[in-house]
């Protein structure tokens, strides 16, 4: 059986003693070598291949954030001259963390604990992956999102609300909306309390697009946005919005 | 010892100011008891110098007795008590002198005068030693102070030494990592290439092993060093960096701390170049205006990065450095555009030759 294998890094000469070692072993079968995040997101969802290679700084997306896009069904191997991630490596269920320079050898032990991975062939759910990227005390930068072929990067601070839709979550930015399977809930968790306020059950506010609050009825608000949006806010909603303001 | 008698200055400046108490005293003496102006000048005059030594003593007082660790009611009672004894003492220097003065026919009197101001002349003395007193408090107050502002500021020099040492900015060791496995990619593939690498990472690090050990070099060695390190990062990057380097060549005799713009070159480097799938250039800057040294430091970054929280070890650092070395005349700049980060830094130009 051969394993077809990707392998993720943005200097040109770390791929090709990648290549080079692993031309050595015959049930190796590269089938695509990406120079940045986005390419590895589209490789592998084209692709579907057994193992990555997985260089952790790059342009565009970070390993972590290549791996939270294409779920874990391959075994991955994280390539990188820092070790401070090594931890989180494993966090995340990689087979192995291979430290910049490795020698052939290391690489053959890389690939014995990759193969014996792919002869079990775990998988482990994404939603689960990915809340174990994040430790409780580290924010959400921006929101990666996969839509078909394509991957859109949405900074948090671009982001006006979230709404709750079904199974889905939709991040409001500049008129656009772009749809995640996610939980409203793991998405309030992970940003920053300070700035984004649940103010609905259904809704999450980017608290500096927000321009002022009406009453609305008897004792229910709504929220007003800079660019006119009107957005219900429950009465929690409405208290936790008076703490921030 | 008594601060006062510690130097000549200081003593004389003490006996000077007395000096016009025992003119003031001399005149209120006159008028109170009736004796004429030279016979109250030479009764007055020597007792209150002799006066003026007896005060000194409030010194151990004042120091036996410190302020914050008596109650009111003992110090009240401390000075008191010294203050009337050393006024008795002085009223027998008084019934001495005057019974000296009388010796001289015209000063006579001076006895009598004398014996009918008792009161005064012991109000007047315990007035006095009090105010020696609280004169001596302030100097006390003054001298500690004092010495709390030596030690700080000697503890200000020895944390400075020490945190300088500890800035004295290091290469990033992962830059090691990264060069070892390019040169490891190499060997097989472009031997010639492996090797030259392998040089320029040797010239490179004994170089800033070499000149980091300097308080300070020319900005050309500076500048040099910049040149290597980016040579080795073209190696790894490849097309990606592009270097520019351009330097008035003034500058090149200017004095700059080592290692003062390598980390900043190794950020946009790490920072911005490997962030950008096209890459760019690195563009470093130099120029000197009116004894001033302005460089700069510049790169493209992705619009799309968020932006990093905090300005990153190597900048805070070189940052930290400029501030002790040369205090206010140097000025760090960061300007941070959409596709742009750039750091630009002000500092004097010095160009004297140092061994």
């Amino acid at each position: 059986m051969k394993i077809k294998t990707v392998i993720v890094d943005d200097e040109e000469l770390s791929r090709s003693v990648l290549k080079e070692y692993l031309a050595g072993h015959e049930d190796i079968d590269i089938v695509a070598e990406c120079a940045n995040g986005f390419e590895a997101v589209q490789a592998v969802n084209n692709l579907m291949p057994d193992l990555v290679f997985l260089d952790i700084q790059m342009p565009k997306l970070d390993g972590f954030e290549v791996l939270e896009l294409i779920g874990a069904d391959a075994a991955i191997i994280f390539v990188t001259a820092y070790d401070q991630y090594a931890l989180r490596a494993f966090e995340v269920h990689a087979v192995d963390y291979l430290l910049k320079p490795f020698s052939a050898a290391r690489l053959t032990e890389s690939l014995r604990r990759a193969r014996e991975k792919i002869v079990r062939s775990e998988r482990i759910p994404i939603p689960e992956l990915v809340s174990s990227v994040r430790t409780p005390t580290s924010r959400l930068e921006r929101v990666l999102i996969r839509a078909g072929p394509d991957v859109h990067v949405i900074p948090v601070e671009k982001i006006d609300y979230i709404q709750a839709q079904d199974d889905y979550i939709g991040f409001k930015t500049a008129g656009k909306e772009f749809l995640k399977q996610q939980k409203l809930g793991d998405i309030e968790s992970q940003l920053d309390p300070a700035r984004f306020v649940r103010i609905h059950r259904s809704t999450i506010l980017n608290i500096d697009r927000l321009a002022k609050i009406e009453l609305y009825g008897k004792d229910s608000h709504v929220a007003i946005l800079r660019d006119g949006t009107r957005l219900p806010v429950s009465r929690p909603g409405y208290a936790r919005l008076k703490v921030l303001l | 010892m008594h601060p006062i008698l510690t130097s000549v200055q200081r003593l004389a400046l003490y006996v000077g100011s007395w000096s016009l108490i025992a003119l003031l005293f001399a005149v209120i003496y006159s008028t109170a008891s009736g004796a004429a102006t030279a016979e109250s000048l030479a009764t007055v005059v020597p007792l209150c110098i002799l006066y003026s030594f007896v005060c000194l003593s409030a010194w151990y007082i004042c120091r036996a007795t410190p302020l914050e660790a008596r109650s009111v009611l003992q110090i009240v009672i401390t000075h008191l008590g010294s203050a009337a004894l050393a006024s008795l003492m002085w009223l027998a220097a008084w019934e001495a002198w005057t019974q000296v003065l009388a010796a001289w026919p015209p000063l006579a009197p001076g006895v009598e005068h004398y014996r009918s101001q008792l009161p005064l002349v012991f109000a007047t003395g315990v007035l006095l030693f009090w105010l020696a007193g609280m004169f001596h408090y302030l100097l006390i107050a003054f001298e500690t102070s004092r010495q709390a502002e030596t030690r700080q500021l000697g503890l200000e020099v020895l944390a400075r030494e020490a945190e300088l040492k500890a800035l004295r900015a290091q290469i990033d060791p992962h830059f090691l990592f990264n060069s070892l496995h390019s040169i490891s990619a190499m060997t097989s593939t472009d031997s010639g290439g492996a090797r030259r690498m392998c040089l320029l990472l040797a010239e490179f690090f004994r170089n800033s092993v070499q000149l980091s050990a300097k308080d300070r070099i020319s900005l050309e060695d500076e500048i040099a060093m910049v040149r290597q390190y980016l040579d080795i990062e073209k190696v790894r990057f490849g097309a990606r960096l592009a270097a520019d380097i351009t330097m008035h060549s003034p500058c090149g005799s200017c004095l700059v701390p080592p290692l003062i713009l390598q980390p900043l070159v190794e950020n946009s480097v790490r920072h911005g170049i490997h962030s950008l799938v096209d890459g760019g250039a690195v563009r470093t800057a130099a120029q000197c205006v009116s004894g001033h040294l302005k460089l700069s430091v510049e790169n493209p970054v992705d619009a799309d990065a968020p932006r990093r929280t905090g300005t990153g070890v190597g900048l805070r650092n070189v940052k930290q450095r400029l501030q002790m070395l040369y205090g206010n005349e140097a000025s760090v700049h960061v300007v941070r555009e959409d596709r742009l980060f750039r750091v630009e830094i002000d500092i004097p130009c010095n160009s004297q030759v140092q061994d």
